[in-house]
């Protein structure tokens, strides 16, 4: 029996290839079709995302065998010829393979470390293949692991603390200003891809009204109409810039456009209740100064990168830790792995017993005619408690064999004492 | 029987006692595990340390029924007890804002401040009771006296909320990271609980004031005059104002934020550390509800 993962990833290919490669999620169930059809009926996930796709198997026979026929399926399913991908391809086996899926699963290997998304791609990925009836008994506990690796991850180590895009980090630093975005009000001034997503993650948020102003107002008000917001020229911003509580600043002006007095009177109109102004323009349109204001939290595109930047060093200092808890699941998955191999001979040395415990349970309440009902009962409960007594400790002691030693020799000289059948 | 009874008064004590220690020594480990949690950020510490004050909080609760038990009378006189009392009350404050999630990390700002009274209340254990006049047993005392201490309480909460704020502001302003500032709630949430504290604890203070007039003016005869210029009337006279400045300024827009919480923080404290100094100096023409001197 050999597991094995053959895969690519943002780290081993480029975006053209990783496109090429790639599964189309409607393609998946006619794959792994193609796939069992092609190993009789192995246990098979594809794990097709935007940074990677891998295949996971597992079969009888040799890993070298398996890995050949996973490298000539995406071949033949991509029409490429394999040198176009082979140097790209990573192949894994057994404990490695199951390594690299707990890495993978507890973002580890992302190019965001810690992002959340991972998680949820390699989960939907075996419900399809779980729903294709492609996993088998290994595949199952595999990826179980994989969750529940990923799951402790999460839980006990800040690998996913912190934001770590720009957009997110100035919804995190709103969040941490005001108490609820559903009444605030957003200003938008200029427009750009970087504000319009910072933008719509504060919408998504729950950000109420948004105020969108810029030179041309036919421009302001294509990016209004996309949040259900109100155009304004820029001209006129001093006018609204009291309602603002979040300020968004990203115009290609080549001087100052928010200056210390608009917004200290903007303050003032507005009682002093706290605003936010977010600076992504380069070069700079919030005066420096805004942020000596009492009551005013001014955030340039350097401050935010700061953030994102600390935030992904404090990731990486955890990956000790995470790479400890994936060992340990690793290690606890190989075990039950090699607790497979003495299964056959668990089971017939139990069926054994238990025939031998039938037939003369049989013969003895033959000629125990008098017993009652309940007393025969009584009678072949304790036979059932004698097998189990005696059994209990060598079954568990082959288990801890099989892990420590030279299985084969072991499995052997257990199914001579007791005369088992069944071939290794 | 006297004899039973003697030894059931003795077991009371010896329970009262350990009942006493074990509450100091929940609230020292209390604040000891919130720093550890300032320090590594595990949330589990939190609702260790809130589990380890509430435990305090129950024990101080015996200590004082206890006492109120064996002195037939409501324990407020002498600044072991009173802080006692004032403990139970600013524990239970907590344990009530600490019912929201988010609100936890702030512990780190209240539990090591409880510790450090907590200590003082150790070192100043309650003794025996004096003897207090009848004129001091009325209802309208026990009334006056423990809305005092509610009020002391919800004023002292909220100075140490107004510390958070000031440590949440400046984090925002210089940018820093990785600190306890940034798991506390938001700036928002900070400003509307430590005005909702004041506005809670001002009514009860300036009730107090009323029922301590009425009490005092009805009590005339055995207090005398004096206390009109006790300096603790008139520091609560003064820290009447400040509510209602600090209230005003900040209902009309004058001053927010940063610079509010600071005043309300200073304030606060120097009023607090004060009346500590003034009970600890026994000034005045009578103590917190005992006898007068």
């Amino acid at each position: 029996m050999s597991l094995v993962v053959a895969g690519i990833n943002h780290t081993t290919s480029d975006i053209a290839l990783r496109e090429r490669l790639a599964f189309a999620q409607d393609k998946i169930p006619e794959a792994l079709s193609q796939l069992r059809h092609r190993l009789e009926d192995a246990g098979v996930v594809i794990v097709s995302t935007c940074n990677r796709m891998e295949i996971y198997v597992n079969h009888v026979g040799e890993a070298t065998d398996l890995l050949r026929e996973v490298r000539q399926f995406i071949s033949q399913w991509h029409e490429m010829d394999e040198s176009e991908f082979s140097d790209s391809l990573y192949e894994h086996e057994d404990a490695e393979a199951a390594g690299h899926l707990f890495r993978v699963a507890a973002s580890l290997d992302s190019m965001v470390v810690g992002e959340d998304q991972i998680l949820g791609q390699v989960h939907d990925a075996y419900i399809l293949a779980h729903a294709e009836q492609a996993t088998d008994k290994i595949i199952n506990n595999l990826f179980q692991k994989a969750f529940t690796i990923a799951k402790k991850v999460r839980s006990t180590t800040k690998i996913s603390e912190g934001k770590v895009s720009i957009s997110s980090v100035a919804v995190d630093l709103a969040v941490s200003i005001f108490m609820d975005l559903t009444d605030k009000t957003v200003i938008v001034v200029g427009s750009g891809e970087m504000s319009e997503l910072t933008l719509k993650c504060l919408v998504d948020k729950g950000v109420g009204c948004v105020i969108v102003a810029n030179r041309s107002v036919e421009n302001a008000q294509i990016l209004a109409d996309q949040f259900n917001g109100e155009a304004i020229a820029l001209d006129s911003l001093d006018d609204h810039l009291q309602r603002a509580d979040i300020v968004i600043s990203s115009t290609g002006a080549p001087g100052i456009v928010l200056h210390r007095d608009q917004i200290a009177q903007a303050l003032k109109q507005r009682s002093n209740q706290p605003m936010f102004v977010i600076d992504i323009a380069l070069p700079r349109d919030a005066e420096a100064s805004i942020n000596d204001l009492d009551n005013v939290y001014l955030y340039d595109i350097d401050n935010l990168k700061a953030v994102t930047g600390k935030n992904i060093e404090a990731r990486r200092n955890e990956l000790d830790r995470c790479y400890q808890i994936v060992d340990h699941g690793v290690e606890q998955f190989s075990r039950w792995l090699h607790s497979l191999i003495a299964e056959p001979t668990i089971v017939s040395l139990s069926h054994e017993f238990n025939a031998v415990r039938t037939r003369e349970l049989t013969k003895t309440l033959d000629s125990l005619k008098h017993l009652s009902d309940a007393d025969r009962e009584e009678v072949e409960y304790l036979t059932k408690r004698i097998v189990n007594n005696i059994l209990q400790q060598p079954m568990t002691q082959i288990k801890q064999e099989v892990h420590d030693a030279d299985h084969s020799g072991v499995l052997q000289i257990v199914r001579r004492i007791f005369g088992l059948k069944e071939s290794l | 029987m006297d004899a039973v009874c003697v030894q059931v008064y003795m077991l009371m004590a010896w329970l009262t006692t350990l009942s006493f220690y074990g509450a100091i020594a929940a609230y020292i480990f209390s604040a000891v595990v919130v720093l550890v949690y300032v320090r590594n950020g595990n949330n589990d510490l939190l609702s260790r340390a809130k589990k380890l004050a509430a435990f305090g909080n129950v024990l101080l609760l015996l200590v004082f029924i206890s006492r109120g038990i064996e002195f037939g009378r409501i324990p407020f006189t002498g600044l072991g007890d009173s802080l006692n009392l004032f403990l139970v009350l600013c524990t239970g404050i907590i344990l009530l804002l600490q019912r929201e999630e988010k609100m936890r990390p702030l512990m780190a700002y209240y539990l090591p401040a409880l510790a450090i009274l907590a200590l003082i209340s150790g070192i100043f254990s309650p003794s025996s009771l004096s003897e207090a006049p009848k004129e001091l047993n009325g209802l309208l005392l026990f009334v006056h006296v423990l809305l005092v201490f509610l009020a002391f309480a919800l004023f002292f909460i909220a100075s140490l909320t107004s510390m958070a704020y000031v440590t949440k502001a400046q984090s925002l302003k210089r940018m820093t990271s990785g600190t306890i500032a940034e798991r506390l709630p938001s700036l928002e949430r900070l400003d509307k609980v430590l005005f909702r504290l004041i506005g809670f604890g001002y009514p009860a203070f300036a009730l107090t004031l009323a029922l301590g007039f009425a009490w005092a003016y009805g009590s005339r005869d055995t207090l005398g005059e004096t206390w009109y210029f006790s300096p603790r009337i008139v520091l609560a006279l003064f820290m009447v104002i400040f509510y209602a400045f600090s209230f005003h300024i900040r209902r009309r827009g004058l001053l927010r934020g940063p610079k509010l919480a600071y005043l309300v923080f200073f304030v606060s404290t120097a009023l607090f550390v004060m009346y500590l100094g003034i009970e600890l100096m026994q000034i005045g023409g009578y103590t917190m509800g005992g006898t007068p001197s």
